[in-house]
């Protein structure tokens, strides 16, 4: 079933610095959507604003034609990774797994080739990259039709960004997937649609020439 | 659904759990400020200086753990509703034991 996310006026700005104007963006399921941006263009306002933790002059999302004012009290329809780690440092990734997804999942994380032998210990005693790793992995076996990653790359070793990718795109085939990072050469990899923030607008990107075009690349 | 409902509370408990280690120890410490008596003393004073104090604590340190909580549509009022009414009780309830 195809789930379609919509977000539609979005306009926010802090103090007399307007960031977001007149924004609409629209995700269905299957799509992994690289939203780019330089820094404080408002990627990560966009997404709180999606996920409804941030407030804005004006907003209107949709998720499947319902109107949401909070999506993020709705049960199973969003979840977000926030740029800084969310997790309570003080419980194992063993309760974290049972409280999020239920104890008979905890297989999905046992053999994991990342974070398989840690899931005893505290979540505080994993590395910054270990914790990120099992952050994303955790949200995307939520039962959320849409996930939102604010630099979900940051801190990740190549190695394991490269066990990453392909498990964000295995997911995107039953959920919509918008994220974002400074890594672009990552983001253009795993994402199958892009978009660029400018000027508190969004354009769409199809070569990376457009990204020179806009000011975010210097060369293709 | 009673399975949401319990899943909800376990983790409005985990909230609370997390609160205690600064609830509990500026209670005790600031008991003799509150009531010339250590179980009274204490009592009011997780009522209300030990819950002001660990809420802040966790506004200020832990910011972004509220995020934990958020992805699985608990808002923030409600955690701090719940620690607020827990705190409340268990105030109440050693005012009405040792008075």
């Amino acid at each position: 079933m195809k789930n379609i996310l919509e977000i539609d006026s979005v306009a926010k700005s802090f103090d007399l610095n307007k960031v977001l104007s007149d924004i609409y963006l629209k995700c269905e399921t299957g799509e992994v959507i690289g939203l780019l941006g330089r820094n404080g263009t408002g990627k990560s306002t966009l997404l709180k604003i999606l996920f409804g933790t941030e407030k804005a002059y004006s907003k209107f999302i949709r998720i499947d034609g319902k109107v949401y004012d909070k999506p993020y009290l709705a049960v199973n329809e969003i979840v977000y990774l926030s740029q800084d780690a969310f997790l309570l440092g003080h419980l194992s990734p063993y309760k974290i797994i049972d409280l999020y997804l239920g104890k008979e999942k905890a297989g999905l994380f046992e053999n994991d080739p990342v974070i398989g032998h840690l899931l005893k210990n505290k979540a505080n005693s994993l590395s910054g990259g270990e914790l990120r790793y099992f952050e994303i992995k955790l949200l995307l076996n939520m039962p959320a039709k849409f996930v939102l990653l604010d630099e979900p790359f940051n801190g990740i070793a190549p190695v394991v960004i490269d066990v990453l990718k392909p498990m964000i795109r295995e997911h995107a085939l039953t959920k919509g997937i918008i994220l974002t990072d400074h890594d672009y050469n990552n983001v253009l990899d795993v994402a199958n649609r892009y978009c660029l923030l400018y000027d508190g607008g969004i354009k769409q990107i199809e070569t990376r020439d457009d990204l020179v075009r806009w000011g975010y690349l210097l060369q293709a | 659904m009673p399975s949401q409902f319990f899943r909800r509370l376990r983790l409005l408990t985990v909230f609370y759990k997390s609160t205690l280690e600064i609830s509990v120890p500026v209670s005790f410490i600031m008991w003799p400020f509150v009531w010339p008596n250590i179980l009274l003393g204490f009592g009011l004073g997780l009522m209300s200086i030990g819950t002001v104090f660990s809420l802040l604590y966790r506004d200020l340190t832990h910011k972004n753990e509220y995020y934990f909580y958020y992805n699985l549509g608990i808002p923030r009022f409600r955690l701090i509703a719940f620690c607020i009414g827990v705190n409340f009780l268990i105030g109440i309830t050693m005012i009405c034991l040792f008075k």
